[in-house]
Parts: structure tokens; sequence; C-alpha cells
């Protein structure tokens, strides 16, 4: 019993920390372990569980009944090029406009860099009306004339789901703080061995910035153009869309899961079925990009 | 280097001299240079002007006006969209259930999120898994996570009902209820929005020099004192930046609004947000829906300002 008291008082405080570690992640992993097994479960198994639902055996009927039921196929194939797209193409901007911010000097840069970081202070939804009245007028789009009229612009198309919010003010803050954590040198040393701009952006800074950029445009929630944030948008394809062939998984899996029924019950088996294949795909990226996480926000400055 | 500036170390402040040899030349290192920022910067901020200044100062002019969108012309009404906001209790509570809703999710967020980094900034085992299983929450939808919590909610079947009727307790109807509504919104939120902050968390807390520990540890301080003298004061610029996102994540909530209540029961969890949304492409009143962004904007630059300059002072 001494033995226990000691044991107890040197590493008290370090299983009082794990106590509460694992019970917190109990709690914060149960909705994702009630939902896949609530997913593999027939309705019997389903109505009769308490805490956890357990399938009986393992079956692909309810995955089958879900690509049944809705365009699964195609939902991942739209959200898979968006989020492909802006993981490219938003980075790439921030990473050539976040470089000049933070090494090149030209007329009117501060103006412009407060400009950009005058976007962070207000959510991006408030202009929602504005720009949806620009997006349904843009000229000679969706059968508009060269004045925005008689059509429906880019409501519907992929335009609107490929070209909105290109630019992130998050992103090349994050990227414009990092570069100017590394030291001058580099840029010194790679311009006297004749290299130009783009050589340096792309083969010196690019290199030691992975884990930055692999934040920027994968992992962040932050910022609204990272991968995982475009496979989640929920609000941009249902304001600017009518779901059919430009279904996404967010606003796609959602609606089936409202839409499918049992007996005029919601059938929550399938709910749950759709639900955790929707989000299977984030969570395997997120995995396999995690190292970078903590490495990328630390290097941004964002640290004590 | 070949223009005279071999000794200097870090960044120029300030435009190279030109090249002695080239003065008279209208190309100089400096105009080179400030061609090649704009020419990287400058669609940058072409698009931000069209898709996101432009469209900030519009909405303010819409404000102004009465217009179902698309049949009719604006009909310009002054001030009449904010005397809507001001006169009808309706609308003003939104700004109300905003500021409680989000503001609970903000603290909540914060209070865990914290506790929880200081915790995973120990050398403790399996820290990596804590950390993974903590950060989950925020990589998946909003969307999909709030009908998941809407099959939890279900009165007959749902999970939280099972549950309590396990427990001997009776069921409880909870879309019928505000005060329960609100309450799992904020629970919803809080656990989708807890691991983003303690990223931030902790990597500010990686990056406290680990000296300022050493020297406390010498002058005798135990571990409250570390938390509150070095932890603490060295956390402040990351606890600006939380505050600042969180609060921005926070009042914008909009899935769970949208998917477990649609704004009711008694529109007692119509936030900002989804009535901007429910006033502009549900009925069709853009001019009402433009003004309420308005006050909105206002309300999270008030705030953000406020959280920059009084409580930051040190941005960068």
């Amino acid at each position: 019993m001494a033995s226990l008291n000691v044991l107890v008082r040197r590493h008290g405080l370090s299983i009082a920390t794990h106590a509460i570690l694992f019970v917190g992640s109990l709690v914060m992993a149960y909705p994702f372990v009630y939902g896949l097994l609530a997913g593999m479960s027939t309705l019997v198994e389903f109505s009769r569980s308490i805490f956890l639902p357990i399938p009986g055996r393992l079956s692909l009927d309810n995955l089958n009944a879900v690509f049944a039921g809705a365009d699964f196929g195609v939902m991942f194939r739209n959200s898979t090029i968006i989020s492909a797209w802006y993981a490219f193409f938003p980075s790439l901007l921030a990473l050539t406009s976040g470089y000049a911010f933070a090494r090149l000097n030209f007329p009117g840069k501060n103006v412009a860099f407060l400009l950009l970081l005058a976007s962070l202070m207000v959510p991006g939804q408030v202009s929602i009306v504005p720009i949806y009245i620009m997006v349904a007028r843009w000229p000679l789009l969706g059968g508009n004339n060269i004045l925005g009229q008689g059509g429906s612009g880019m409501i519907d198309t992929w335009w609107a789901l490929l070209s909105l919010g290109l630019v992130n003010a998050y992103a090349i803050f994050f990227v414009r703080q990092a570069i100017r954590t590394v030291p001058y040198e580099y840029d010194e040393a790679a311009r006297m061995d004749g290299a130009g701009v783009l050589r340096i952006i792309f083969q010196i800074y690019l290199p030691m910035l992975k884990p930055v950029m692999a934040t920027v445009a994968v992992l962040s929630t932050i910022i609204g153009t990272s991968a995982i944030n475009k496979w989640n948008d929920y609000f941009t394809p249902l304001i600017f869309t009518n779901g059919g062939p430009l279904n996404t998984i967010a606003l796609g899996a959602t609606n089936f899961a409202g839409a499918v029924l049992a007996n005029g019950q919601p059938n929550y088996p399938l709910l749950f079925m759709g639900a955790s294949i929707s989000m299977i795909p984030t969570i395997l990226v997120f995995l396999i990009f995690q190292r970078y996480l903590v490495q990328g926000f630390a290097m941004t400055g964002v640290k004590g | 280097m070949s223009n005279g500036v071999i000794g200097q170390t870090g960044q120029p402040t300030f435009p190279a001299a030109p090249l002695v040899g080239q003065q008279g030349r209208f190309w100089t290192r400096a105009r080179r240079e400030g061609l090649t920022g704009w020419l990287l910067v400058g669609p940058v901020m072409v698009y931000y002007a069209v898709m996101g200044l432009i469209p900030m100062g519009a909405v303010v002019v819409l404000s102004f006006v009465r217009w179902t969108g698309f049949s009719g012309s604006p009909e310009w009404v002054w001030l009449h969209n904010y005397k809507l906001l001001w006169d009808f209790p309706l609308y003003r509570d939104v700004f109300v259930h905003t500021l409680y809703i989000g503001g609970s999710i903000l603290l909540a967020s914060l209070a865990i999120s914290f506790f929880i980094a200081l915790l995973l900034n120990a050398r403790i085992r399996g820290r990596g898994i804590y950390r993974t299983i903590w950060y989950l929450p925020a990589v998946v939808s909003f969307a999909i996570t709030s009908q998941m919590w809407n099959a939890f909610l279900d009165p007959t079947n749902g999970l939280f009902n099972t549950i309590l009727r396990w427990a001997g307790q009776p069921a409880i109807n909870w879309q019928l209820s505000a005060f329960w509504m609100t309450f799992w919104i904020i629970v919803l939120s809080t656990w989708k929005g807890v691991g983003g902050t303690m990223i931030i968390f902790l990597a500010g807390l990686q990056g406290i020099d680990p000296t300022l520990y050493e020297a406390g540890k010498i002058d005798g301080a135990n571990r409250l004192a570390l938390l509150r003298y070095v932890t603490l004061p060295s956390l402040r610029p990351v606890t600006v930046f939380a505050v600042i996102s969180g609060m921005l994540g926070a009042m914008q909530i909009f899935e769970p609004v949208q998917l477990l209540t649609r704004g009711g029961p008694f529109d007692s969890t119509t936030v900002v947000v989804y009535s901007i949304y429910k006033n502009a492409f549900l009925n069709s009143s853009f001019g009402l829906a433009s003004a309420m962004s308005v006050v909105f904007a206002l309300l999270c630059l008030a705030f953000t300002v406020f959280q920059l300059t009084v409580v930051g002072r040190r941005t960068d």
C-alpha cells in the first residue's frame, strides 16, 4: 500500500492527465464510432441498441442501398474535383503573392496588404447577396447577354463552384509570415547564382515551406479554400447550384440523410452509412498529412 | 553582392540603391523589383477587388433599397430596412441569439481547447493519438454531423432519448424546446470547433522559449506560478488570434441551424447568417438581408478591432 501511495504521489498528475484525455477522447470519438456501427446495422439491430448498435454480421447491404439511393459516385467525383482545384490554385496564388509581400518592395505594398487583411475582420457571408447577384448576372455565361440579362449566369454551372473565393487572405498571410521567418541570405545567395524570382519561390522556398503549404492547401479548418474545407463546404453549393449533376458530397449526403425512409420513419442505418462514407475521405487525408499540421501553424508565426 | 550591400543581414527595409554603373538607366533594381512585385500581386488584387471589395461596397448600397432580387427594379427606401431591423423584435432578436449562442460556443471552445492543449503539451505517452482524436470533428462536414445529430435527437428512437429511457427517465421532445435546441446547437458546435482552437494553442505552446521555464524553476516557481507568469503572457498573441478566428467562426454558424431547427422552435435559434440566407433566398428580401449583413459586419469589425487594439496591443 505504501508503494501505491508513492506511485500515486509521484505519478498522480500524469495519471490524472491520462484519465482526462482518455475520457475526453471517448466523448469526441463517440459520434464517429456510433455512426460507423449504426451504418452497418440492420433496422432491427439499430432499434434494439442503447449506447452502441452492434451489427450482427459484416455485410455490404447498407452500402449498396446508399449507392442505389443517391448518386454518391457523381457526388464524390464533383467534390474531388472542387477540393483538388482549391488545394492547388489558391495555394499557388498564396505562395507567389505571399513571397512578394514578404520579400519584394513595390509601391502600394502596405496598402494592398492591409486591404487584404481587412477581409479577415468580417465573415465572408456578409456579402453573399451582392455576390449572388453578380454570379447570376455575369455577362455572356449561362444564357446572359453582354449586359448580364436574360439567363442565369454562373448559377448552376461549374463556374460558380470553381471561380469563387480563389483569393484567401489567411492563406497569403500565413505564407508571408512563414517566409519572413526564413533568413534573407537564402534569397541573396540564390540571386548571386542568377536565379529569378520564380525560381527562388519554387525551388528554394516551396521545399522549405512544405508543412505550411500542406496546412494552407489541405488541412487548415480556418482557411476556407483548404481541400478539407471545400470538401465540407455546404453553403456554396446550397446557394449557387440546384444539386443534380453538380451535387457535392456535403450537400448531397446531407439531403440524402433527410430523405431516406423506412416505414415512414427515417432509415437511420442508411443515414449513418451515408454520413460515414462521406466523412472517410477527409479523415484519411487528415491522417496522412497531420504530421505537418502543428509544424505548419508553428512556422506561420502563430506562436508565443 | 555587387551593389554594395554585402554586410546586410535580415531583410532590406528600404529599396536597395540602384547600381552605381546603372545610374541614368530606367530599369533600376528598385523598379525591376517593383514590377515583379506587382506582376505577382496584381492579379490577386484585381480578383480581390472584384470578388471582395466591390461586393462589400454593394451590400451597403443594397441595404438602402427594397428589391425582390429578380423581378422588378430596386426601389430606393433610404433607412427603411434598418428601421425594420430596429422595430421588429423578430429581427432584433436574431442578433441577440447570435451573440449568446456564438458567445457560449466561443467561451466553451476556448476554455476546453486551452486546457486540453496544456495537457497535450506535456511529454505523455499516446499524445499523437489523443491529438488526432480531438481534432477529428474539425475535419468532417458540419452539415453531415448536423444530420447525425438530427438522428440522435429523434424523439422516439434517437440516441439521447434511448439513453434517457435506459436510465429510467422520461423521454424529452427536444425539437419542441427552445432551451434544449439552443443547448444542443452549442454542444454540437463546440464539439466541432474545439480541435481547431486546440491546434492553435498547441502551436503557440510549442513556440514558447524553454529557457523561460528553466529560469522560472531556478527562481523557485511552482507549476501554477510558471503557468501564470510564463505560459499565459507568452500565449497572448496566439490567444488574440484564437479569439478572433473563433469568434468569427462561432458567429457564422449556419449548418446546425439550417439542418437541426430551421431557426425554431419559435425563432429561438435564428442566428444572423441563417436569417440573411432566409430573407435573401427564401423570402426574396434582398434589401433587408443586406441591411442585416451590414449591421453584422459592423458588429464583427468592432469586436475584432477591440481584440486587436485593447486586448492584443501587439500584433503581427
